[in-house]
């Protein structure tokens, strides 16, 4: 049975959420106007969920129940003194450029468009990367928005290609990137964009929550490898983390960086993340070279996106293998390029605390394990890993070879007509 | 521009940087104020690499003062620049730091806001040492300065003030007399407490934008933390006051061999430790090369507390001399200058604040008592714009509680 996902505010909690026919379950984010405190589970009793269960459910919550009523006390004497949490005496940074990379995709990024629209108007830009479509939908769909949306087609394949053309193609210093299929919350361009006041921020990330659960693929998803990074306001520097555990930062699908990233640590690894065979990783990859760079990285709740997972179980699968294949990409880039040894430990400490339990659950056959398949599909794709890595890595080369002769052609043509 | 704007004196002292003090008095050529609404003096202190020669041939687009002295050291040559100055406001600028366009504007914007005040502005790294783990260290320290004095309400202490890039009305700088020349460093700081004694507001602007070159390498960085530990024992002698606030203190409440093995062996056996210590550093690049960052940067916290130890030890003969100096004779603690009643609404106490500038208070909502504010050695009194700060992040849990006894949850807009 699928759970519900409902988004509920402690200020206006209602007495009675009515309308969950079809639900066991429900998955609820707690706000306190407007602002992410936490998230409970509850039981759907005769189609519908009463406040008493809500309230009910957060003291059954083991350490953050404290939490959540400190936070909604924070808050409310937050506003009560009109004290700014991100509390600098800088001006906000000016307009920015919110990003999507596509491939494909077109109902989901009609969602996400129409998300965008809801944003309030502080003169950002739009920017559509098409990346390597196969029909021209995505530009029709664009197009409906006429002036509003920038449409750009990137031929290359790859995200992470599609991200460097995005970061090229800014007309603002801030680049806001948000997946195809994922919907960003009214107040989230305004949560990210006020940590960009920190001048060492060089990117900011936001809580990604799921979209719906409405089929096992997305339960599983959410429980085994959710997007949230938690509740609380993080500012990440090298003294603080490891740069090879950067994947608790936060991650790509809720992200905004400075352009001048570009030159300070370098651009997106196009060897790897999705339309690659690394499949993933770019993101984790770019977030360790920034803390590697001693740049900061902040992780802000209140930039709040909802992301759809995959509905159907062998995407899932195939999700977890290109995870496990794009992890273990960056871990070998890391370990090999970067001399990160601790890249051994963090493999190790995944797969004693994490891969390896889960696995013997399964065999066990104890309740709520964690099924084989998925088990199985991201253990092969950490043994791909290394392998994937090479293969991209020369194929990313030998394509940067062809696009630099390409240019001195174009050059020599150009300078002797 | 029509209004008349008050002329600003930049002064900037220099020692023996003739490309670097090139290269900041371009950077004054293009500025956003009117060319004829500053002067620069600049005062060559000791330099013996061809900076006259330098300034003599530099044609600037501005008035440019030149000013030359037998090596006296940075206090004496910004003391005599001011001296010298024709502006009402008065901005130090040190010589390796290359100015932003809109740096004079920014500096003479933030004096308009108070009737007096001291402005620090902000000042980027731009590190000429080889990339690497020292150079992000020292980035992120540089940062982390400024990031408490970028937070709304920060009650700044005298040992953030820094005369790198610093602006103060020729009034005051004259009132106070200055810098105090027999401090080779901390003069700033030092400058500062006597700031915060004139109850003098400190304000920090980052519009006023400066790029700091600097060549600082491990090596030299070690020969300042030295000279801190020297011009510590300096400031606690000259302020009593200020010696529970001064590093060594800090240091010496970790109980525990640590300290004592380090600061013993600075005391005692100095040549040896000093090889030790050569030895030591060279484990950091062993470190870097493995990545072993959280290693890396504990290493170096020994070392630069060894160098540290070992400029106090040019000063005093013993740990224990040292522990009774910090000891000495207990400051009175009194209580509370005034009591703040909330009461009467957030503005108005914010300007109450302001008139009295206590340097320490007590809170009440009513009959309620929130808290109370303690004087803190070397920072400065308090301001309104404080008041929110303490109540947002010190207060918090008892402002709440106060709250709800004083009128329940109807001031906080609850239901």
């Amino acid at each position: 049975m699928p759970t519900k996902v409902l988004d509920l505010d402690l200020d206006q909690l209602p007495e009675t959420i009515p309308g969950l026919a079809g639900y066991t379950k429900a998955l609820a984010l707690l706000r306190w106007r407007g602002r992410p405190l936490g998230q409970v589970t509850l039981e759907v009793e005769g189609e519908q969920i009463n406040r008493a269960q809500v309230l009910a459910a957060i003291s059954s919550l083991d350490e953050e129940q404290d939490e959540i009523w400190k936070r909604v006390d924070q808050l409310l004497i937050y506003d009560y003194l009109d004290w700014d949490e991100v509390d600098v005496d800088l001006p906000m940074p000016g307009p920015v450029t919110v990003a999507v990379c596509t491939r494909d995709r077109p109902e989901d990024l009609r969602r996400c468009l129409e998300a965008f629209m809801q944003l309030p108007d502080d003169g950002q830009e739009y920017l559509v990367i098409d990346n390597c479509p196969s029909t021209n939908e995505t530009q029709q769909i664009v197009s409906a928005y006429g002036d509003r949306v920038r449409y750009v087609r990137e031929e290359r394949p790859g995200l992470d290609v599609a991200r460097n053309r995005a970061l090229r193609e800014a007309r603002y210093e801030i680049v806001a990137f948000n997946d195809d299929d994922a919907v960003p919350d009214p107040g989230w361009l305004r949560a990210l964009v006020r940590n960009f006041r920190d001048p060492s921020a060089l990117c900011v990330t936001g809580l990604t929550m799921p979209l719906e659960l409405e089929t096992e693929a997305q339960e599983w998803f959410e429980r085994y490898s959710p997007f949230n990074r938690g509740f609380k306001r993080k500012v990440f520097d090298w003294e603080k983390i490891n740069p090879v555990t950067a994947v608790k930062v936060g991650v790509g699908a809720n992200m905004a960086l400075r352009r001048s990233v570009i030159d300070l640590v370098g651009p997106f690894d196009e060897a790897l993340d999705s339309g690659t065979p690394t499949r993933s990783g770019g993101d984790v990859e770019m977030f360790t070279r920034i803390i590697r760079k001693g740049y900061r990285i902040t992780y802000d709740p209140a930039a709040l996106s909802w992301h759809r997972h995959r509905r159907e179980w062998k995407d899932l699968r195939n999700t977890l293998y290109g995870y496990g294949v794009g992890v273990y990409a960056t871990f070998t880039y890391n370990l090999i390029h970067e001399r990160e040894f601790f890249v051994l430990i963090e493999a190790l400490n995944w797969f004693a605390m994490v891969q390896f339990p889960n696995f013997l659950r399964c065999i066990l056959r104890r309740p709520d394990c964690l099924p084989l398949d998925l088990v199985l599909a991201e253990l092969r794709g950490c043994l791909a890993g290394p392998w994937n890595y090479f293969r991209s890595r020369k194929s990313a080369a030998r394509k940067s070879i062809k696009d630099d002769k390409h240019s001195t052609v174009s050059q020599r043509s150009y300078t002797n007509p | 521009m029509t209004s008349i704007q008050p002329l600003a004196s930049v002064v900037i002292p220099t020692h023996n940087r003739r490309y670097s003090l090139a290269r900041t008095l371009d950077s004054l050529g293009s500025q956003t104020a009117a060319p004829g609404s500053f002067e620069v003096i600049v005062v060559a202190d000791g330099c013996r690499d061809g900076t006259q020669e330098m300034l003599a041939d530099y044609r600037a687009g501005y008035p440019l003062v030149t000013i030359s002295q037998e090596g006296k050291g940075s206090s004496v040559a910004r003391n005599v620049g001011a001296a010298r100055a024709e502006g009402d406001l008065i901005i130090f600028l040190d010589d390796d730091i290359q100015a932003s366009p809109g740096f004079i504007e920014a500096h003479r914007t933030a004096h308009q806001k108070f009737t007096e005040c001291a402005t620090i502005g902000y000042f980027a790294l731009k590190s000429e040492i080889p990339a690497g783990l020292f150079r992000i260290a020292l980035n992120t320290w540089w940062e982390k300065l400024f990031d408490q004095m970028r937070e709304i309400g920060h009650r700044f202490s005298c040992n953030e003030v820094v005369s790198g890039n610093f602006s103060i009305s020729k009034e005051t700088f004259r009132r106070i007399k200055g810098f105090d020349p027999s401090l080779e460093v901390h003069e700033d700081y030092e400058l500062g407490m006597r700031l915060i004694k004139e109850k003098v507001p400190i304000v920090f602007e980052p519009e006023a934008l400066g790029y700091h070159y600097q060549a600082t390498d491990l090596k030299g960085a070690f020969m300042r933390k030295f000279q801190e530990g020297k011009a510590d024992v300096m400031l606690g002698r000259l302020y009593p006051e200020l010696r529970p606030t001064l590093l060594m203190n800090k240091m010496l409440q970790f109980p525990g061999l640590y300290n004592d093995l380090i600061s013993g062996l600075a005391f005692h056996v100095p040549l040896l430790s000093d090889l030790l210590a050569k030895i030591f550093a060279t484990g950091l690049g062993i470190l870097e090369w493995l990545r072993l960052r959280w290693f890396w940067r504990r290493l170096l916290d020994v070392l630069m507390a060894y160098w540290y130890w070992r400029g106090v030890a040019k000063e005093m003969r013993s740990l224990a001399e040292v522990k009774r100096f910090l000891g000495g004779p207990a400051l009175p603690q009194s209580g509370p200058e005034i009591d703040l009643d909330l009461s009467i609404g957030l503005e108005a106490a914010e300007r109450l604040l302001d008139q009295a500038r206590p340097a320490s208070v007590a809170i009440r909502y009513g009959p309620h008592l929130v808290g109370w504010i303690p004087a803190k050695p070397g920072a400065e009194r308090l301001r309104g714009v404080h008041l929110r700060r303490i109540l947002a992040v010190d207060l918090l849990p008892a402002f709440r509680r106060v709250l709800v006894q004083a009128g329940g949850d109807a001031i906080l807009g609850l239901k």
